[in-house]
């Protein structure tokens, strides 16, 4: 079976993310990138299933994006992938979610696949966009934000969460899944692993390299104008008095106010 | 770790001058190791100290849980050469190693003991290229379980004597004696971390006559399981009090085969391989101790930004920016000075063997410079957070504990600092004479 992950590198949680001069773009100086964590379900994932799957199961990672995403590719190979592929050109630095899962589709396509995971979400912009247009755009089923997976007889069978609820689907494959925080726990590389990751190639293609016209994908394109920054919180409010007294106007301010009870 | 800061990232804070290459993969396996230890390790701090109570049975798990996820990742096997299944490559440089263990300290400076202690047993052989002693002593590495090892050399009569290369091991009274193929051993150990736990044997300074000073230092390895081989009690202690196991050895005519002295067949000599593992101990307990000092500064800035000293935050009023800024310097330098210290360790074409007197005063140097350095940071941040320093939920007693701990082994203070000396000019005492006991 051949497995395609598609991982993406976004700004460490624990970042404080700042808005930078342009007003478009993220402050990238100071900042910690790392795997997209839900992307780290799916190659843990992909891993699982090559090793208690079929004899010649291959995992590829697949990224878009500039040379500092190379280490989640990296990170991706010592947990266990065999196989890494980055694409980029300075067209793509603004990308919405449409043109990212044109890129993905055409590399799908050049690689070969017959199961797809993605992260449901990525942490930096919480799209959730690309894994779904990816699978429409292949023309394959897709099981959305899966807490279990198994593969039998050529189809997966997906424990899939939904509003209130779980959906358990049935998929033929090929197929594209979006791993959703339960899926499994990743594992940490082991040292040697990491070691190897390292000397591994990593192929790089441009989007023309893939048949891709990016002019005509730039009018296709949505833009950010502007980022703004979430609103500061306001100051807590004390409130004095006796404490009877102080209680209920705590909880006119809670019901009138706040409108929380 | 509710703070968090940039400058506290791995690629910032290790210094890439001093790095082997290829770089970049120093970073990858020392960032890993970061993300485990905040993972995995940092979440156990409490119950690696068995509690409050230090209840060693709880202890027992959470040490089983952080040492497994070492073992798992592949770290310790590192220490044997490349043929015999270590990684070789970054991970033969003692910056590499010394990167790694800051990465421990700053969770529990007794798990960086547990790893250090490997680290420590093998090096003689290691250094005395004794491939055979390897295939004995090194399987327990590859099986992927938690083992430990002890080094033991400290003396109930006068510990400090023991580690001063100027009494040249006159002052040791574990003696080993030959008979035909074999040593015999008798003597006592005190002090030796990993004493009675350990299950990979036990590297033992011995003399074979304490009147020929440094040609009758011998190291010895000695077997877990050694007839003759017995122990004390866990000595209850301050810091480390459940990742560190402390006991009383005792030799009884223990018998172990000639060649399991570090150097048989070599022409190297004990006494060197004895510097040795005192520069390698001197270069990285600081790393681990310089650990421990980020995690307490984390705590320091978080603590500070919060409380509110006569109406803004601690840390924005001048006299604690400046003593904050302080104890940022000294974390800073002591790094410095420990990542330099291993650099040399790493390059002895230029800076001398380990045993040389520019190494054996260098790595005191950097013993030093790091401990003083650890104990006043810990110190003043106790002093300014006040009684929430002292209070368990804080973790900042556990470090202040540690880290004194780990000031006092291998000479302690005031006799390291003698070693400190020992590249700029000569200085000797003459230890007692020696006279055998008849009985023996
Ligand atoms: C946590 C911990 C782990 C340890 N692990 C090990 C281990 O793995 N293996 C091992 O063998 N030992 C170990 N030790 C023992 C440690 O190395 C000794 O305790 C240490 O060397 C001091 O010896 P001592 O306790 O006998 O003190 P003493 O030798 O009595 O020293 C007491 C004081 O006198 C000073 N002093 C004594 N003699 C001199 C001198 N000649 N010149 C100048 N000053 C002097 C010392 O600096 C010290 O301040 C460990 C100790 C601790 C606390």
């Amino acid at each position: 079976m051949r497995i395609v992950v598609c991982t993406k590198q976004v700004p460490d949680t624990e970042a404080q993310v700042k808005v930078s001069p342009d007003g478009r773009s993220i402050e990238e100086t100071g900042i910690t990138f790392i795997m997209n964590p839900y992307d780290e379900f799916a190659v843990e994932e992909a891993i699982q299933i090559r090793e208690r799957g079929e004899a010649g199961t291959t995992v590829t990672l697949v990224t878009m994006g500039p040379e500092r995403t190379e280490e989640v590719l990296r990170r991706g190979l010592a947990m266990g992938a065999d196989a890494a592929v980055r694409v980029w050109d300075d067209s793509l630095a603004e990308a919405d979610s449409g043109v990212t899962a044109e890129v993905l589709c055409a590399v799908a396509r050049r690689l070969g696949f017959d199961l797809i995971l993605c992260g449901r979400v990525a942490i930096d912009d919480a799209a959730a966009q690309v894994g779904l247009r990816l699978a429409e755009k292949l023309g394959i089923p897709h099981g959305n934000a899966v807490t279990k997976l198994d593969v039998e007889d050529g189809k997966l069978i997906a424990r899939c969460e939904i509003e209130g609820g779980v959906e358990v689907r049935e998929l033929p494959l090929p197929a594209l899944v979006t791993a959703q925080k339960g899926l499994n726990a990743p594992r940490y590389p082991a040292i040697p692993a990491v070691m190897k990751a390292r000397r591994v190639e990593i192929a790089l293609f441009s989007p023309a390299e893939l048949g891709l016209d990016q002019s005509a994908a730039a009018s296709r394109q949505s833009r950010i104008l502007t980022l703004e920054p979430p609103p500061a919180r306001a100051a807590g409010r004390m409130i004095d008095g006796d404490p009877a007294e102080a209680a209920r106007s705590l909880a006119h301010l809670l019901r009138d106010e706040a409108k929380v009870i | 770790m509710s703070y968090y800061h940039p400058n506290f990232d791995v690629r910032k804070k290790f210094c890439e001058c001093f790095l082997p290459e290829p770089r970049e993969e120093v970073y990858a396996v020392v960032e890993n190791m970061h993300n485990l230890v905040d993972e995995v390790i940092m979440p156990l701090r409490r119950d690696l100290d068995g509690g409050w109570t230090h209840d060693q049975a709880v202890a027992d798990v959470a040490i089983a849980t952080a040492m497994q996820a070492i073992y798992d990742s592949g770290w310790p096997r590192a220490i044997l050469p490349e043929e015999k299944g270590g990684l070789g490559g970054v991970m033969k440089s003692m910056v590499t190693y010394a990167m790694l263990i800051e990465e421990l300290g700053r969770a529990d400076c007794g798990i960086a003991l547990d790893v250090s202690l490997l680290y420590w047993f093998y090096s003689p052989m290691l250094y005395a290229g004794r491939t055979d002693l390897i295939d004995i002593f090194g399987p327990p590495l590859l099986d992927g379980k938690h083992h430990r090892a002890c080094t033991s050399l400290t003396e109930p009569a006068g510990g400090t004597n023991i580690d001063d290369t100027t009494q040249h091991g006159r002052t040791l009274r574990t003696i080993a004696r030959r008979e035909g193929d074999e040593w015999v051993i008798n003597g006592a150990k005190i002090w030796p971390s990993g004493a009675s736990v350990a299950d990979i044997g036990y590297m033992t300074l011995t003399t074979t006559d304490p009147n020929l000073g440094d040609d009758g230092i011998k190291l010895i390895y000695v077997p877990a399981d050694a007839k003759g081989l017995s122990f004390g009690k866990p000595i209850p202690t301050m810091g480390m009090c459940c990742t560190d196991t402390n006991t009383e050895v005792f030799y009884d005519d223990v018998r172990v085969p000639v060649e399991y002295a570090a150097t048989w067949g070599t022409d190297m000599k004990d006494v060197d391989l004895f510097k040795e593992l005192a520069v390698e101990d001197k270069l990285t307990t600081p790393a681990y101790v310089n650990g421990a000092c980020q995690t307490v500064l984390e705590i320091l800035l978080d603590f500070s930004k919060d409380r509110i000293v006569a109406g803004k935050p601690m840390r924005e009023h001048s006299v604690f920016v400046h003593t904050i800024g302080g104890l940022i310097h000294m974390w800073d330098y002591s790094r410095a000075s420990y990542m330099q210290g291993c650099y040399m360790a790493d390059h002895p074409e230029k800076y001398g063997p380990l045993w040389g007197k520019f190494m054996y005063s260098r790595a005191a140097s950097v013993d030093q410079a790091c401990l003083m350095a650890a104990r006043r940071i810990i110190e003043t941040a106790m002093d300014l957070m006040g009684s929430y320093g002292t209070a368990h939920e804080y973790h900042l007693e556990k470090y202040y504990r540690d880290v004194k701990q780990a000031e006092l082994w291998l000479g302690g203070r005031y006799r390291t600092q003698m070693d400190v000396v020992l590249d700029y000019y000569d200085y000797e005492w003459a230890g007692p004479k020696w006279e055998p006991t008849p009985s023996r």
